[in-house]
């Protein structure tokens, strides 16, 4: 009788153990997968920071380059060039 | 001892019991909180992702902008050679267009519109013209300042960077255009030294080569000097050119109309049409519109002068 029970017992929890292992299974695929997509998140981020501050760095140097140059003449011939190539396809 | 034994395994099995139960318990917790951890997890995910193409998204377009600024930036730094690359460009795709008009692979036609003995002070309005209707044109100057007692210098100045500044040809015309006795023609020397003085004059002021030019008065006026200055010119890397095609502003003042109709009635199917023009003149200023949009209509297309044209002698 006891070892009836012992073996029963022993039964469950190898059952308790295999449900409670398939659950972990799933447990660490989804913290797996949380922590990458926050890696990528964070890493997205920066990236996008990082842009952000080239961006304005070129806005800034440009302003005052733009005006350093007259950029009409080299508009013109981009024109002129572009108008010659529609003549002649 | 039955019952003693009985009594004892009774026990043990209290034991085990309660050992299932708190294993059970512990089980259950665990099970329990794993599956809340998961489901947290997974929603987590599922909100992050989100956040992640909506940045990705973000991202992107901050690349776009900001490469759109590097590419301006190295524009800016290549400024010069940039220019002149799509300078060379312009002028080998012209060179195609002349080859392909004069080889009748084409039904366009091509005008030079060039005007002379400028800068005046009214240039800028013809420049205004040209550029309402974007249309080139070539401008053989004479260096005027020093004659003109720097009177109108700034307007020449204004007018010269402007010609250069939106892309049309500068010519030559020598620098003091006297005919006569005593002129320009009188000697060849005197000819290549008032080509090679107003050379100068535009490099020195404005950093532009003239490699095209005019004879005053036609290249038949040079006469029996014709020859050996066209000999000299080659030496000096110039081309030279005449016209077939004028508003007649350089004699008597006709109207507007006349001057129109001058141009546009005699084009006579000219392939490489050379219009010769002043921009003293408010007749042609005023018919000016007319004649390119006439020129327009009759397959005309416009091109500045160039060294390697077509409608150049060299
Ligand atoms: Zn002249």
């Amino acid at each position: 009788m006891l070892r009836k029970t012992i073996i029963l017992e022993i039964i469950l929890a190898i059952v308790l153990g295999a449900v409670a292992y398939g659950f972990y299974v799933d447990y660490a695929k989804a913290f797996k997968e949380n922590q990458a997509a926050a890696d990528r998140l964070a890493e997205v981020r920066l990236e996008e920071a990082q842009t952000e501050k080239e961006y304005r760095e070129l806005d800034e140097e440009l302003s005052s380059l733009r005006e350093s140059v007259d950029l009409k003449i080299l508009e013109i011939w981009k024109r002129r060039v572009a108008q010659l190539q529609k003549e002649l396809e | 001892m039955e019952t003693k034994s009985s009594s004892a395994s009774k026990g043990i099995r209290i034991v085990f019991a309660v050992l299932l139960l708190i294993f059970i318990g512990v089980s259950a917790y665990t099970i329990f909180t794993m599956y809340n951890k998961t489901r947290q997890f997974e929603f987590e995910t599922i909100y992050t992702s989100d956040l992640i193409i909506s940045e990705e998204k973000k991202l992107e377009e901050l690349t776009e902008k900001r490469d759109e600024l590097l590419a301006e930036k190295e524009e800016i730094m290549n400024y010069g050679s940039s220019v002149k690359a799509y300078h060379d460009q312009f002028f080998e795709l012209a060179k195609e267009f002349e080859n392909r008009v004069v080889n009748g692979q084409t039904d366009k036609k091509i005008a030079y519109l060039t005007f002379d003995d400028g800068p005046y002070r009214m240039s800028y309005k013809f420049l205004n013209v040209l550029d309402e209707y974007d249309v080139p044109a070539t401008f053989f100057y004479l260096k005027k300042c020093e004659e003109e007692g720097f009177r109108d210098e700034w307007i020449y100045d204004e007018v010269y960077k402007r010609v250069i500044g939106s892309g049309h040809t500068l010519g030559n015309h020598t620098a003091s255009h006297q005919l006569g006795q005593g002129g320009i023609y009188s000697s060849v020397e005197r000819f290549i030294s008032e080509i090679e003085d107003n050379r100068k004059f535009i490099e020195d002021r404005y950093g532009y080569t003239t490699e095209v030019m005019r004879f005053p008065g036609g290249s038949p006026t040079a006469g029996s000097r014709y020859e050996p200055i066209v000999e000299e010119l080659r030496k000096i890397h110039y081309a030279w050119v005449d016209w077939n095609s004028a508003t007649g502003d350089g004699g008597r003042v006709l109207s507007p109309q006349e001057f129109r109709d001058n141009v546009l009635d005699n084009t006579n199917g000219i392939k490489l049409l050379v219009v010769l023009m002043h921009d003293y003149s408010d007749n042609t200023l005023i018919a000016l519109p007319e004649i390119i949009e006439g020129l327009a209509d009759q397959g005309y297309y416009f091109l500045p002068l160039f060294y390697d044209s077509q409608a150049m002698n060299r």
